[in-house]
């Protein structure tokens, strides 16, 4: 019997209305009990009389529509998610490395992309970090490759060749190798490639030109539920 | 200690109406029964209440660390010129916070209705949750504000500004932001600022962010709804304080949305799944499900440090 269905109600409704006609046959006998059977009688039909009214508020507004609910019990467990480690985590040995992906040549590059490690990076091994992707000028020498304290810097120089398109494989590249947060990259650079890319990722997962200071903070993995659409 | 005394006064007044019933006239009868039945609704108010701490006994937020490096909720009572509101608020200060000259991401938690922000203190435990969640350095260190959104307990205002009413909202995304920076270390910029609550507050946390992107990042929805539910005044509760009709009609702002609901609760179900598939492009969108629990503080128990774990990820971080 469900706690929200109208047989339950029926049942307390049809409890009450027996107890009520009880209590009405009692009242005027019980002999030296007639005390103790009117107060034990006036509490039954009291508690369920609320019981039944109860029920009705729960069934309407559904606050716990199952005796599981009612318990406590979601029946969902909440996710402790493990960060994993970057493929060069243990290659890593100075703050500044070249980088040469996978599928690198896809990219079409003037010169293999230079990340900058914040100097924290080695000592928490459980945080991924936040990202600055940063584009420099086409074809030239371009801009010396930036640091932002408390984030991964990958400094890119794109050719005439380089579209956004290619490079929308990057952001999953640099998850494998580095460990870095999926939202929130700042993304560096003037030119419409930069943009275009920004267009390109997923929605809040990167953001052109915003303020160093929005990056998001450098976190353990989070605790998580299961999204909708997933079995449970 | 008030449930105790309910109870005592349900029996008591059960036991005048056994033993006083045949000494007296109709009419005293007629006021034993009256008494009786007053006591049942007086301790079922009680329950009521108890559950939805709408009149709670103590309103001073207890800290419930002695630790004096801890995190600390404080109570204290924000008046705000441009509503013309004066409430009490609660603000959870993060450990963090009493050391250095960081400035601290904002988060606003929303209570439900009819209910005060007590049920996070409370029932929802938050300081313990927050706590653990910073420690384990899943959530920066924030600053979480826990605003009353009525003046009048049993005014449901769904945080809009009601006509001819209290102007919550312009309490909750004025006065409230503009208290917090006034008298705390708080980063004063949009990236920083988020919103969250539950039931009512959900509703409330999702229509204030889409209404004030340019002063939040971010909100978390746990058990919401996509209408108010309430008559506003002015019909907006049909088109600009309908969440769902705000993002079929009108161009989506570009912040992250998280929506947590129960399978079993039909209502928050079905119009947070409304809201999940309104949404597309520049809002980010995360949803998050549990089987069962029906509109409950399990539920929301349950939801808390992974909203809050997500809100964190997508604000920015304390600023040196």
């Amino acid at each position: 019997m469900t706690l929200t269905g109208v047989p339950l109600i029926l049942l307390t409704a049809s409890a009450t209305a027996a107890a009520g006609a009880a209590v009405g046959w009692v009242w005027p006998r019980g002999g030296r009990l007639q005390p103790f059977t009117r107060v034990a009688g006036v509490l039954v039909v009291e508690a369920l009389v609320v019981l039944t009214a109860g029920l009705v508020v729960n069934r309407h507004e559904q606050f716990y529509p199952s005796w599981q609910a009612l318990q406590g019990d979601t029946g969902t467990a909440t996710v402790a998610d493990r960060r994993h480690a970057g493929l060069l985590d243990d290659r890593v040995r100075s703050d500044r490395l070249t980088w040469r992906p996978q599928g690198l040549a896809a990219w079409r590059l003037a010169r293999p992309p230079t990340v900058t490690l914040p100097p924290d990076y080695r000592e928490r091994p459980g945080v991924a970090f936040p990202v600055v992707l940063a584009f420099a000028g086409p074809g030239g020498p371009g801009a010396p490759p930036r640091r932002t304290p408390e984030a991964v810097t990958v400094t890119i120089a794109p050719t005439a060749g380089t579209t956004a398109a290619a490079l929308s494989s990057l952001p999953d590249r640099l998850s494998h190798d580095l460990r870095v947060t999926t939202a929130g990259w700042d993304v560096v650079g003037r030119q419409p490639l930069a943009a275009a890319f920004v267009t390109g990722q997923p929605a809040g997962a990167a953001v052109l030109d915003q303020p160093v200071t929005a990056l998001p903070p450098a976190l353990t993995a989070p605790l998580r539920l299961p999204p909708a659409g997933t079995p449970s | 200690m008030t449930t105790a005394l309910t109870l005592a006064a349900v029996l008591a007044t059960a036991t005048l109406l056994a033993l006083g019933w045949n000494r007296t006239r109709a009419i005293s009868r007629s006021a034993l029964v009256v008494t009786s039945l007053l006591s049942v609704v007086a301790a079922v108010a009680v329950q009521v209440n108890r559950l939805t701490e709408a009149y709670p006994t103590e309103t001073q937020a207890a800290s419930t660390t002695s630790d004096p490096d801890g995190s600390r909720m404080l109570t204290v009572m924000v008046t705000g010129p441009a509503s013309g509101l004066t409430l009490p608020m609660y603000v959870y200060l993060p450990a963090a916070y009493r050391s250095g000259s960081a400035r601290f991401p904002v988060i606003e938690a929303l209570h439900g209705y009819p209910g005060t922000p007590l049920t996070w203190l409370r029932k929802l435990n938050v300081q313990s949750y927050l706590d653990h969640e910073i420690t384990a350095g899943r959530m920066a260190p924030t600053v979480v504000l826990f605003p009353y959104q009525t003046p009048e307990r049993l005014l449901d205002t769904e945080c809009t500004n009601l006509r001819a009413g209290p102007r919550a909202e312009t309490f909750l995304t004025v006065d409230v932001p503009a208290f917090a920076r006034a008298h705390y270390r708080v980063r004063p910029d949009r990236a920083a600022w988020g919103l969250t609550g539950y039931s009512a507050g959900a509703f409330c946390a999702i229509n204030l962010v889409l209404r004030h992107p340019r002063q939040y990042a971010a909100a978390a929805s746990l058990s919401g709804y996509a209408e108010p539910g309430i008559d506003v005044g002015d019909g907006s509760q049909n088109t600009t304080n309908n969440s769902g009709w705000r993002l079929r009609h009108l161009p989506q702002p570009a912040v992250g949305l998280w929506l947590g609901w129960a399978g079993d609760d039909k209502q928050s179900a079905a119009d947070s799944r409304r809201l999940a598939a309104e949404c597309h492009r520049p809002v980010s969108l995360t949803t998050a499900v549990v089987a069962h629990g029906g509109h409950s503080s399990a539920v929301w128990r349950q939801m808390e440090a992974p909203a809050f774990d997500w809100l964190s990820a997508h604000l920015a971080r304390p600023l040196s």
